[in-house]
Order: C-alpha cells, then structure tokens, then sequence
C-alpha cells in the first residue's frame, strides 16, 4: 500500500484495535497483520504520539516476571475513530474523483 | 548478540544522540523482544526481526527531535580560548612538548633494549663455544630480559603515541568551529 | 598478531619473557658462583684479571 495513505491509516487501526480490547506492542502487531503491516520500529512512534495526545492510556502488567505494557482507548480515542468515520463520505468523494466518475457533473 | 548486548548497544547510541527518553524506547524494545523470544524465536531471530540496533537507532532518531549542541555558546567559548591564548599557550605547548619527550624517551629506551637484546642473544651463541653451556644460559636469561624490556617499551610507546594523536583528534575536533555532525 | 600495534597479549608476553629471562639468569648466576666483591672492586674488568 502507498506509504503516505498507510500512515493515516495505521493511527486510526491501532486505535480501532484498542477499542476491541486493551493489547500490548506484540499483539498488537499480530492482530493488526493480516490486515496492514506494522513494523514494530513504526508502532512505538504511533502509541508515543496517541499517548501524547491522551487518546490511549497505559499500564503496566506483570508478566511472566516482567513488565508488559498495555494500552487502553480513552474517550479522546474514542472520539477520533467516529471522527475518522464521520469523514469518510469526504474520502468517497475523492475516491470518486480519482476514479474520473465525477459525481458533481 | 542476544537480546541484553542489543539493549546495551542501543542505550550507549542513544545517549550519544542525546535522546531524552532513552529508557521509553528501551522498556518498549525490551518487552518487544522478550514476546518475540516468548513466541518461539532465538534471541537472535527476534533482533534480526526488529532490524538489528542501527535500523532501530535510525527509526528512532528520525521520530525524535535530536538536539544538535548549540554552536553560539561554542563560539563564545571559543572567543574567550583565543584570547586567554598568551596565558594558557606556553602552558599548554610546555605540557605538550613535555609528553612527546616521554614518549620520545619510550622509543629510545625500546630502541636500545631492543639492540642490546638482539645483540646480546647473538653473542650468547658464540660463548656457547668459547666458554660453557653455564655462562651461555647467563648471557641468554640477560638477552632475553632485554628483550621483554624492549618489547615493553616498544609497546607503551604505541600505546602512549596513539592515545597522544587520539587526544589530540579529539580536541581539534571538539575545538574546531565547524559544526559536528 | 601486528608487533608495531598495541597489543595486550604482546605485552604479556613481553613480561613472560622478561621472566623466563630473568629466572634463567637468576639460576644460571648463582650456579657459576661469581665473587662479586671482587668483580666490583675491579669496577666491571673482572674478565681482565684472574680471580
């Protein structure tokens, strides 16, 4: 996929991913695999950058005798998904434009 | 490398980028690894899968705003170092002809133990013949200590003249007024 | 292994030598039983004069 459009899009997956339940770094990256490819370089930039903006939040778990972090969605989160699916009719209308079946015409 | 040579590799190239929240990017990568190793892979395997430490760095430093150090206060710095020259100068050139005359003198000494070995393990083959096998083994165990000595000195002037030009890189770089990179 | 290199193992086996030299010379002296009053009273031309 178009390294540009994959970029919008892997914040909204990993978001989307959290809604579901509450993951860590390696699962999130296997879950989210059959559907866009993570690298796991790329994901902590995205959870740092959600985290920033307080769309997830994190807590550590022991285990297996050592620290794993989880992430949950916050209501922030929450709130971006609907946004980014809210924006979607915009997106279809591009789509069509690139398509060349101009639906204004 | 395993997965702890890894860790200590990257935390040393953070540091020396000046990345702030180092430890951040460690704990990730550290539990990263350790589910990847839980999943089944060597050590081996599941840092070959993150990329090995200098794809990890690049990522890393091309997310983080690196702080380049400020070149302004350096110029000031570098003001006040040209001026105070006539003080510290003659100091710093006295210290400095001072080491290379040691290390002048380590290559001497390497120098003349070397020859007095060399010389003296050849003529304790000819007492051999002319005395007896006694004064021959003397002379060998002198030739043969000054030898090691010859060796010993030959060796820390290496040592002593490298680190001299390594210190004196280091400060030409440290003190030129391009930019570091 | 490159002599005109720093080397930690040429240096150690620098003072090995210097070692085996010494002991050597060590037992090699004493067995020849030297009489080093006199060599020093000669002032280093033992070899000229009998003794």
């Amino acid at each position: 996929m178009n390294t540009q459009l994959k970029k919008g899009l892997l914040d909204i997956c990993v978001l989307a991913e959290l809604e579901r339940k509450e993951s860590y770094g390696y699962a999130i990256i296997q879950d989210l695999k059959p559907l866009i490819e993570i690298s796991e370089s790329t994901l902590y930039p995205i959870l740092k950058r959600l985290l920033n903006k307080q769309a997830i939040t994190s807590k550590n778990q022991i285990h297996n005798n050592r620290i794993r972090k989880y992430y949950q969605i916050t209501d922030i989160g929450k709130q971006e998904i609907t946004e980014f699916i809210s924006e979607w009719g915009q997106v279809e209308k591009i789509f069509q434009f690139i398509k060349g079946e101009d639906s204004n015409g | 490398m395993d997965k702890t040579d890894f860790l200590i590799d990257l935390q040393k190239k953070l540091k020396r980028y000046g990345v702030k929240n180092a430890n951040d990017y460690l704990d990730y990568y550290s539990e990263y690894l350790d589910d990847l190793i839980e999943s089944g892979l060597t050590d081996m395997q599941a840092i070959d899968r993150v990329g090995g430490v200098q794809k990890v760095l690049l990522e890393i430093l091309s997310d983080e705003d690196v702080v380049i150090p400020e070149t302004s206060k350096k110029a000031m710095g570098n003001l006040f170092l040209a001026l105070g020259l006539p003080l510290w100068g003659p100091l710093v050139a006295a210290l400095y002809i001072t080491v290379l005359g040691l290390i002048f003198a380590l290559l001497v000494c390497a120098l003349a133990f070397g020859v007095a070995g060399v010389w003296v393990l050849i003529s304790s083959l000819v007492v051999v013949f002319q005395m007896n096998v006694l004064y021959a083994m003397f002379q060998l165990g002198v030739a043969l200590m000054l030898l090691g000595l010859g060796v010993i000195f030959e060796q820390l002037f290496i040592l002593s003249g490298k680190g001299l030009f390594d210190s004196s890189k280091y400060l030409f770089q440290k003190f030129s007024p391009r930019e570091a990179r | 292994m490159n002599i005109f290199k720093f080397n930690k193992n040429i240096l150690v086996a620098a003072v090995l030598i210097f070692l085996l030299g010494a002991i050597l010379m060590f037992i090699s002296f004493s067995a020849l039983g030297f009489n080093v009053q006199n060599i020093l009273s000669h002032l280093g031309s033992w070899y000229t004069t009998e003794f």
